[in-house]
């Protein structure tokens, strides 16, 4: 591994940081960026990482080792390479404790410049934001989750009328889109393209790219995988996840009765988060609490979840 | 009028009333004891002896604040109680004393006197400085200091009542229980919850420890220095004011004299406190505030030097009545706030030591000289010297404020601009070529790319070719053919007969690059015996020399359409090396596929020679997220080209706004200078705000890039101006509608309205500050905007200080009406200069609001005007809304 070489300078760490796999969609710029702000970091076995410096709160990027993480009861294991504290920070939550296994190098990052490289460099938020839904997809699993779920609270049910820009407006007020300019919500009211789908047809196959997905205004859907199937109605928000993650479809979506909807292109939504910084770090305050919520949730089940490295 | 409490904040206004009270009562009780000390030792004692008083006073300060610290231990509130109620106790048996030794009781009440406010003051405002931010300080203090001078004009009037029917010796009882009442009064700052010290924290600093800590601080050094010149010029004043008095006034009036010349001082001082110092405080910077009683003190000196003998009383008259009406009031309240931007720490010891260091040294100092002047019957040099110190006080005023400045803006966040990357270090070349050994393909790759940019590809050996990864052996070809690296021909032959098909291909292409050409036969007979990625290769070299057939352009078109990823991406590859005009068509289903790394590097192949007229794919480019950043370079290459394609895309209305705005930002990738006249020339024709946005954005980018850039500051001030003005029109607008009643405000579109409005307000605000960074050399606006918005008080605080001291009248007052924390309605009258504000009615609002440029304003404005149709309801908001005069305010 590259940090057996002890870190001496911003390029050895641009090097690093650029042969991570979870680095691959930031651009190399940004990258350097990273760099330039971190302070290497150097844990023996059992030395807990400071999440909270006198400056202010930070986080760390492991670069290599193990760290086991601690959230209430909740254990978990981040292998090899991986955030400590990202979601705790953008969820505006206490960071987690964090005691290293064995020897461990991380990059300690200021949650200050995170936040200003973030409203600045795209490509960190878009990043951030995908593996928080490739992540939230891994927690509860293919199928659509029904009841107040991470795919729901995008934007919450609602019913309208007609088709004008307030009706599409309201159809998105309660979401993420309300901690943002109205202009985004308008941006994105207006981008939203209306659909109808008859009884019968099938929207993706289990598979397909994601590009795309729809707010269910009225009717019923089917998703089945080889896991099993579920059924989303009016006001659900299908196939958000899979899009904002850049997955593959898990499952198949077919009507079951004539469905009215909107549906949103990820372009129309990229374009929509890329002008207005602040819905981007809305939603990924939002996911990151779905994802801790989440990760709560399973607490019982499983008391130490490992991630792969 | 200054109306100081009712601007505090309810949370902050109980604590400020307090240490009000305990300010006010602690100077009453001064203010009756000086009066005493005064009239008791010049009725007995020569004022000669006054100079060996200022040291005594000074040495016993600093003893009796190392002692209090160390014995009255506790938190701050704590300590300050039992420090007023020890004070009490002492200036009560002081008064028992005089009775058993006169003389020395006088000299010990002088010595006292000075001593017990210099300690309770530095307690008192040390605990409140760590209470609020710059900001809150300016309206606390404001109040607080108000306190200082309602005591010292009540102290004053008791004194003056008392000294009419009975002796100066009576009023220090007095003064004694009225020190027992501050004590009181300070119980309620108990309340106050403030940080506890961290662990480790030393509170308790000795004057050594100071004495270290401010030299080795510029900051503190600077303050340091002003307070002590500041001391000493007073103290010469005190001198000549006191020996004037004593040579004239008979002894049995000095008590009445005193308490009359304090009590008129005291008076003033309110009046000055109440009219001036907030506003002054407020309105001007803090050098300004800072400077009107050196600058004064520098008029009397040279007042001293210029005029005759016989002025001499009136001038030293003069410049006791200026010292006392604002030494207390304008002056210490704008020193204290030099105090505020400092840490805890910080403060704590710097206070410590200007109070007790700077002060009293300089009052010791001071004696020491004039005990010296006396001696040697040097006496006529006092003007002089008076004259010296004011003048260097004035200078050190002056020279304190950029570190101050520096201060406030060093608590704001560090910039996340890039820097160039440091010189290659023999460590980190090590680091890269060890990597090529890894088995990490991420790894390898890097650190090849990295070899490459560093000029250093000769490093990686051929032998990497044998690598069993094809990624690697891909990125190596690459790298090979880039570098001209002639030598592994040999090894990419071997490549180009054993490998997977695409890979083969990769060699093929290095070869061709290598100048290592087949024949158009050996090209055809490769398209019918090899697998695709290698067939496609070939067809584009064919088509690319023209010896194409149509069919064969057509099974290339469909091999790049349908063909796996790994075959698009060996053709992306083949458009960096064959000619290109002929592979146009080619691009163009590149440009479309799903791949996003195929998207990318046709746009990478694509320079200005193979491709002459690219703008159409570039456009489209620009379209797509994945790839807008690279178009945008790509554009920014093309310079006249490329400056006239974006001139003419941001020209074009019937482009969609979002591609204009990508064109914009892309203008900002030009050589600095061409891309701001061009973004500037467009922000002074562009009418879209959305699109006027994003070139100030993109002109900001410019400047940060290269700050000398030249820009139309004129024209930029002019664009701020108006921005700022377009924030308060929404403003107006804003409120007009929000303080309708009934029906209105029930409808869906209502709300949305308000909330538009509140974000173009906003939006604007944001617009001034970035057009005020590109024409403000001195303040990185974008910075302190950020601040400003921060959750963080002390981080919104110093920007909004900073704010303060970087513009000017009325842009300033302008400029915090929006940002500041106050009812939207009371914004308006801070915008006057910009968009004086008109009542009118809801009807009228949105008739202008159906007439903006934007069009999310005017759909919404149209909804509502539909949802409120009705008679009756029309004609309520037809009538103007019920709004009293706007005040001017800025």
């Amino acid at each position: 591994m590259l940090v057996e070489t002890p870190l001496s300078g911003v390029r050895d760490i641009v090097l690093l940081l650029r042969s991570l796999p979870h680095m691959e969609q930031i651009d190399p710029e940004d990258i350097t960026l990273l760099a330039e702000h971190g302070v290497p970091r150097t844990f023996a076995a059992g030395a807990q990482l400071e999440m909270c410096q006198p400056s202010g709160r930070v986080v760390h990027l492991l670069m290599g080792g193990r760290i086991e993480i601690t959230r209430g009861t909740h254990r978990e294991i981040v292998n090899g390479t991986g955030g400590v504290g990202f979601a705790e920070l953008f969820a505006d939550v206490c960071p987690p404790k964090a005691v290293a296994l064995v020897q461990s190098t991380t990059l300690e990052l200021p949650a200050d410049f995170l936040f200003r490289a973030m409203e600045d460099n795209f490509s960190f938020v878009r990043s951030a934001i995908g593996a928080n839904a490739r992540f939230l997809l891994n927690l509860v699993g293919g199928l659509p989750q029904l009841g107040p779920t991470p795919e729901a609270s995008l934007a919450p049910p609602a019913k309208i009328g007609g088709d004008s820009l307030v009706d599409r407006m309201s159809l998105l007020a309660g979401s993420v889109l309300d901690q943002a300019s109205l202009d985004a919500t308008i941006a994105l009211a207006r981008s939203m393209q209306k659909v109808s789908i008859e009884r019968g047809e099938t929207l993706f196959t289990q598979g397909d790219a994601s590009r795309w997905w729809i707010n269910i205004v009225s009717g019923r859907i089917r998703c089945e995988n080889e896991a099993g199937s579920v059924e989303v109605a009016d006001g659900y928000v299908l196939g958000v996840l899979d899009t904002i993650g850049e997955l593959r479809r898990s499952y198949t979506a077919r009507a079951l009765v004539d469905v009215d909807a909107y549906r949103v292109d990820i372009e129309d939504w990229l374009s929509v988060i890329q002008t207005h910084p602040d819905l981007a770090l809305g939603l990924l305050r939002m996911t990151s609490r779905n994802l801790l919520d989440a990760t709560a949730a399973l607490e019982a089940a499983s008391p130490i979840d490992e991630v792969a490295e | 009028m200054n109306l100081p409490l009712a601007h505090i904040p309810s949370r902050e206004r109980r604590f400020a009333l307090s240490a009000f009270l305990t300010l006010a009562c602690l100077v009453a009780s001064h203010a009756i004891l000086e009066t005493a000390r005064d009239a008791l030792f010049l009725a007995s004692i020569p004022a000669t002896r006054l100079p060996w008083l200022y040291i005594a006073i000074a040495a016993t300060s600093v003893a009796a604040t190392q002692l209090g610290t160390r014995l009255l231990g506790g938190s701050g509130a704590r300590r300050l109680t039992l420090m007023l109620a020890t004070a009490a106790v002492i200036t009560l048996t002081l008064s028992g004393a005089l009775q058993h030794a006169p003389i020395a009781g006088v000299y010990l009440l002088y010595v006292w006197t000075g001593v017990q406010t210099t300690v309770i003051l530095l307690q008192l405002w040390t605990f409140l400085g760590g209470l609020f931010t710059v900001v809150q300080a300016k309206t606390v203090y404001g109040f607080v200091g108000t306190g200082s001078v309602v005591g010292a004009i009540a102290g004053s009037a008791v004194a003056r009542a008392m000294t009419t029917y009975l002796p100066a010796e009576a009023l220090i009882g007095v003064a004694g229980a009225v020190m027992g009442i501050a004590g009181l009064s300070s119980l309620l700052l108990w309340q106050v919850k403030t940080a506890r010290p961290k662990p480790g924290t030393n509170v308790h600093d000795s004057l050594m420890d100071c004495a270290r800590f401010v030299l080795e601080q510029c900051y503190a050094r600077r303050l340091a220095m002003m307070v002590l010149l500041g001391t000493m010029t007073i103290t010469v004043v005190d001198y000549l004011f006191k020996s004037t008095v004593a040579a004239r006034i008979p002894a049995e009036d000095l008590g009445s004299f005193f308490a009359t010349v304090y009590l008129s001082l005291n008076i003033g001082s309110l009046v000055v406190q109440v009219l001036l110092v907030g506003w002054i405080v407020k309105r001007f910077n803090l050098s300004g505030a800072l400077a009107v009683l050196p600058g004064l003190a520098w008029v009397g000196g040279f007042a001293m030097l210029v005029l005759p003998g016989a002025a001499l009383l009136t001038v030293a008259l003069g410049m006791k009545a200026v010292d006392g009406v604002l030494r207390h009031t304008l002056h210490r309240t704008a020193t204290e706030l030099l105090f505020v931007p400092l840490t805890e720490t910080a403060r704590r010891r710097v206070k410590l030591f200007t109070d007790l260091g700077s002060q009293k040294g300089g009052q010791a100092l001071t004696s020491v000289l004039l005990l010296g002047l006396a001696a040697l019957e040097l006496d006529a040099l006092l003007p002089y010297l008076l004259a010296g110190l004011s003048t260097l006080w004035v200078m050190s005023m002056l020279s304190i404020r950029l570190p101050y400045l520096g201060l406030v803006r060093s608590q704001l966040r560090k910039s996340t601009q890039l820097m160039p990357l440091p010189e290659l270090d023999m460590h980190s070349l090590e680091s890269m070529v060890a990597a090529l050994d890894s088995d990490v393909r991420q790894e390898v790759l890097v650190a090849m790319e990295m070899l490459e940019q560093e000029n250093k590809a000769n490093l990686v050996p051929t032998l990497i070719l044998h690598h069993p990864d094809d990624a690697i052996v891909l990125h190596a070809l690459q790298m090979f053919a880039r570098t001209r690296r002639t030598q592994a021909l040999p090894m990419v032959q071997r490549v180009a007969q054993k490998r997977a098909d695409h890979v083969r291909a990769a060699a093929i292409r290095c070869k061709h690059e290598l100048d290592e050409i087949c024949s158009p036969d050996t090209m055809r007979t490769d398209c019918t015996t090899c697998a695709p990625a290698v067939r496609a290769n070939r067809l584009a070299s064919l088509v690319a020399q023209g010896h194409a057939t149509d069919e064969e352009r057509q099974t290339l078109l469909t091999l790049a359409k349908d063909g796996e990823q790994s075959v698009q991406e060996s053709l992306a590859q083949d458009l960096r090396v064959y000619n290109g005009a002929p592979l146009t068509p080619l691009v163009a289903v590149l440009l479309d596929s799903p791949f996003i790394p195929i998207r990318r590097h046709t746009l990478e192949t694509m320079d200005a020679k193979r491709f002459p007229d690219r703008r159409p794919m570039l456009v489209a480019a620009l379209r797509d997220e994945r790839t807008r950043k690279l178009a945008q370079t790509l554009i920014a290459q093309l310079d006249e080209i490329g400056e006239s394609m974006v001139r003419e895309g941001l020209d074009d209305a019937t482009q969609a706004v979002d591609l204009r705005r990508h064109l914009a930002q892309a203008a900002a990738l030009f050589e600095p200078q061409r891309a701001a006249d061009l973004l500037q020339d467009q922000l002074a024709r562009e009418e879209d705000g959305y699109l006027r946005y994003w070139i100030i954005r993109s002109l900001n980018r410019v400047k940060d890039r290269n700050p000398k850039v030249k820009l139309r500051r004129t024209q930029l001030e002019a664009q701020a101006k108006r921005t700022l003005g377009r924030a308060y029109r929404y403003l107006g607008r804003r409120v007009i509608l929000d303080s309708v009643k009934g029906a209105a405000r029930e409808t869906r579109g209502f709300p949305f309205i308000l909330r538009l409005l509140r974000d173009k307000e906003r939006q604007s605000v944001g617009r001034v500050f970035l057009l005020l960074n590109l024409t403000q050399d001195r303040e990185d606006f974008s910075n302190l905007w950020r601040s400003i918005r921060s959750e963080e008080r002390n981080t919104s605080a110093a920007g909004l200080e900073l704010l303060d001291n970087a513009l000017s009248e009325p842009l300033r007052s302008a400029l915090r009406g929006l940002v500041e924390d106050i009812p939207d309605a009371d914004r308006l009258a801070y915008g006057h200069s910009y968009c004086p504000f008109r009542s009118r009615s809801y009807m009228a609002v949105l008739d202008e609001l159906e007439a903006s440029q934007s069009a999310s304003i005017r759909e919404l404005t149209q909804y509502h005007r539909r949802e409120i149709v009705g008679v009756e309801l029309e004609e309520t908001l037809k009538a103007p809304q019920p709004f009293g005069e706007v005040a001017r305010v800025g």
